[in-house]
């Protein structure tokens, strides 16, 4: 059994004609309460198997081979799954059949000597890989879906637009993390499949790292226990939502996935969870206007599994015209909002580094290593390290290196969502 | 009315009449079908009381339905008192008791301190705890109302003190008190008052109002030590600060006392700070009651409340007036 509490960290007091309330709310899936765990486990295994991946002398089909393997391992007695390759079109490289296959010692060591012959050759089409996937999970609605994709170059077998609807068409089939070998991927075209399906996108710079990201992949989705979550939210009549975001342990911006339950609520997928696991959320909202002394409700917090949600927490609003109270900054909504800038510094700044801006991208990725450095992102200001040489931190005070590693300025544009969450010994 | 015919939700039948109580065709009973809840609308969208949660948020508009405590009266007889929450604040942290045996009154005003937890639990608690010993004292007919003062704080002491902690909170909840009796003699009318903090108590007959207590605040003392004139240390911001309280973390919970003797024809005033805001000295006092002027003791309080936040309301406002009759 699985049970969701919330705590909100906000300032709700707002200064006479204030309408903007911001708030952090904290999620934690726990052990205990009444939502009953999931019956079914699904993974699959996408694993690209174009012309590209013989390069380098076969290092990166050898490894793909491996960390699959490694994967197919950590798969628990009982999970349906199936690994499939792909190039210009998607072949089920296991079982034999189009379809799922349950796990046990026998199936997983046929998987592996399946997958330890697969070879290289053609080109690449993900979103037929995602359709082909699809296909072996629809059904299984209640199952907590997974899929890994894995590619080392852009999707260059199909239009965009091709893309575009596969990807649509997964949306609450399956959640999908995609990672990148090497330099030759396109960041964006991974991000977009990764934010659509509720995963996340990251590199392998190397086929050494792959195993072990393969097998972290995997345990992770052995770990939920509970899928079809939702953060429902209420809000009075009249309000508006400026953004809801998850804001750890990444930054995903979910007012677009907005799904109305009635006039009133709506629900932002969360996808699955395991217990123990943490998110935070920084929602804003504009609600109507109050008078010094009202106060009003600016949202019912709820979590919702297959639709059935339990109220968690409230986001008020209280206006005053104490200065002192209205004036207080929240250090929840403050640390979020400033981790938000500091992912956008480093898009704006990579984007102006493209083209060719140097002032632009020097101001940017500066401020960047500014707000990093304040904000305890460490392994950001690494990252950050490698694009520029910092001469002050505290200042933001930058110079852009002359020969940067791609795979270096790949790592710092996939991990600028990576958020630290707020420290709270003070 | 409605006139509509009402289906039964049993067994789909209209009913007979628009007035039928139960099923003709099955006996389903009608009662609690289809009727609106009862209880007041939304004060702001006006939605219906179904609409508002158990824990008093409206459905629609979000807005904070009227706590219980945000306007209170009580009566009895010559004796009344009222608290509202004032226009600025968004909870009252005031609360008021009265009490009455034979021709003994009593007021109790309490006004939480804001800038502690949960103060309202300890007005609350205090103005009551204190009250009940002084009901209880005066069936005895006691000969030192003084003492029994000093054990009616004491017990709201106690009660304030018993306000739980708040792990982490910004203090131990603290509260203001005026205690105030009213013992009406062959000859004359005695009034007995103990305090703590800045709620005053006043006597008013038909010409003059006097203050029978003396703020513990910051101003009261600069006053009292010769440092500055009442209308500098008002101003000073540090004018509202109370020198004295009841609650956990109280220094000195001991009362100040007044005893004093009146002519008979006079009224007894006990209130909190958001009222005597608008009427710091005497005579605006008597000016503001003799607008309002009402024999009704509950009307008089509420016009007196009325008063304040037609001023502002910029803080709670509790008052209590009591009205002895002449000995017999």
């Amino acid at each position: 059994m699985t049970q969701f509490n919330a705590n909100v960290f906000q300032n709700e007091y707002l200064p006479e004609g204030g309408q903007v309330v911001d708030a952090v709310v904290t999620v934690t899936a726990t052990e205990g309460g009444t939502v009953e765990p999931v019956a079914e486990v699904v993974e699959v295994i996408v694993i690209d198997v174009s012309g590209s991946m013989n390069e380098g002398g076969g290092a990166k089909i050898a490894s793909a081979r491996q960390a699959t393997a490694a994967a197919i391992d950590v798969l628990r007695d009982g999970v349906k799954f199936a690994v499939v390759a792909g190039n210009h079109e998607a072949r089920v490289l296991y079982p034999r059949a189009p379809r799922l296959e349950v796990a046990s010692p026998k199936t997983r060591e046929e998987a592996k000597r399946f997958v330890a012959e697969v070879q290289g050759d053609g080109g690449t089409a993900m979103g037929t890989w995602l359709r082909g996937a699809r296909s072996l999970i629809e059904g299984h609605q209640d199952a907590v879906a997974h899929v890994i994709l894995l590619t080392d170059g852009r999707n260059e077998h199909e239009q965009a637009w091709e893309l575009d609807a596969a990807i649509a068409d997964c949306v609450g089939v399956f959640e999908c993390d995609c990672r990148g070998l090497g330099d030759k991927w396109e960041v964006d075209e991974l991000r977009k499949i990764s934010n659509a399906l509720l995963g996340t996108t990251d590199i392998i710079p190397s086929p050494d790292d792959m195993e072990s990201e393969f097998r972290a992949l995997t345990e992770q989705t052995m770990s939920k226990s509970v899928t079809n979550v939702a953060l429902r939210l209420w809000n009075p009549k009249g309000s508006e939502i400026e953004f809801v975001k998850q804001v750890a342990p990444t930054l995903d911006d979910l007012t677009g996935k907005a799904e109305a339950v009635d006039a009133l609520t709506a629900d932002y997928p969360l996808g699955s969870w395991g217990d123990g696991e943490t998110r935070d959320y920084h929602v804003r909202i504009r609600i109507p206007l109050g008078n010094v002394g009202d106060e009003r409700l600016a949202a019912r917090v709820m979590l919702a599994v297959n639709d059935v949600s339990e109220p968690v927490a409230l986001v008020r609003a209280v206006w005053t015209n104490d200065e002192g109270l209205s004036t207080r900054i929240n250090r929840e909504v403050a640390h979020y909002t400033g981790q938000a800038e500091l992912a956008d510094a480093i898009a704006t700044g990579l984007a102006a580094r493209q083209s060719g801006d140097e002032r632009e991208a020097t101001m940017r990725l500066g401020r960047a290593v500014q707000l990093a450095h304040e904000n305890g992102n460490d392994d950001t200001v690494r990252l950050l390290q490698r694009v520029v040489e910092v001469d002050d931190p505290k200042t933001g005070t930058v110079r852009l290196k002359r020969a940067v590693d791609e795979a270096d300025a790949m790592a710092l544009d996939v991990r600028s969502t990576r958020t630290v969450r707020v420290n709270r010994k003070g | 009315m409605s006139a509509e015919i009402r289906i039964c939700p049993a067994c789909a039948t209209p009913a007979t009449s628009p007035d039928a109580a139960w099923c003709e065709a099955c006996g389903a009973d009608f009662a609690g079908e289809h009727d609106p809840v009862e209880g007041p609308p939304c004060v702001e969208c006006g939605a219906d009381h179904s609409e508002i949660s158990d824990d008093g948020w409206c459905g629609q508009c979000g807005r904070k339905q009227p706590a219980p405590r945000d306007h209170m009266t009580d009566a009895d007889g010559p004796v009344a008192g009222a608290t509202d929450r004032g226009k600025r604040h968004h909870q009252n942290e005031d609360a008021f008791a009265i009490g009455r045996v034979g021709q003994v009154l009593v007021g109790v005003v309490c006004d939480g301190v804001s800038s502690t937890d949960d103060p309202q639990d300890a007005s609350l608690a205090a103005a009551e705890a204190a009250r009940d010993v002084l009901v209880a004292a005066a069936a005895e007919e006691p000969g030192d109302w003084d003492a029994v003062l000093v054990t009616a704080i004491a017990a709201a002491q106690s009660a304030a003190a018993a306000v739980p902690e708040v792990v982490g909170g910004q203090g131990a909840a603290s509260t203001t008190i005026v205690a105030a009796v009213v013992v009406p003699m062959d000859d004359n009318v005695r009034t007995h008052v103990a305090w703590l903090g800045d709620s005053r108590a006043y006597w008013l007959t038909e010409d003059e109002v006097s203050q029978l207590t003396t703020d513990d605040s910051w101003a009261a003392m600069q006053v009292h030590d010769g440092n500055m004139s009442a209308d500098e240390a008002k101003l000073d911001p540090r004018a509202h600060s109370i020198t004295k309280w009841l609650g956990a973390d109280s220094m000195d919970t001991t009362p100040s006392l007044a005893a004093t003797t009146h002519e008979h024809g006079g009224r007894l005033l006990v209130c909190s700070d958001g009222l005597w805001n608008y009427a710091a000295s005497a005579a605006d006092m008597q000016e503001r009651i003799a607008e309002r002027d009402d024999p009704d003791p509950l009307a008089l309080a509420e016009a007196l409340v009325s008063f304040a936040n037609e001023s502002g309301g910029q803080d709670n406002i509790s008052v209590v007036i009591a009205i002895p009759e002449a000995s017999t």
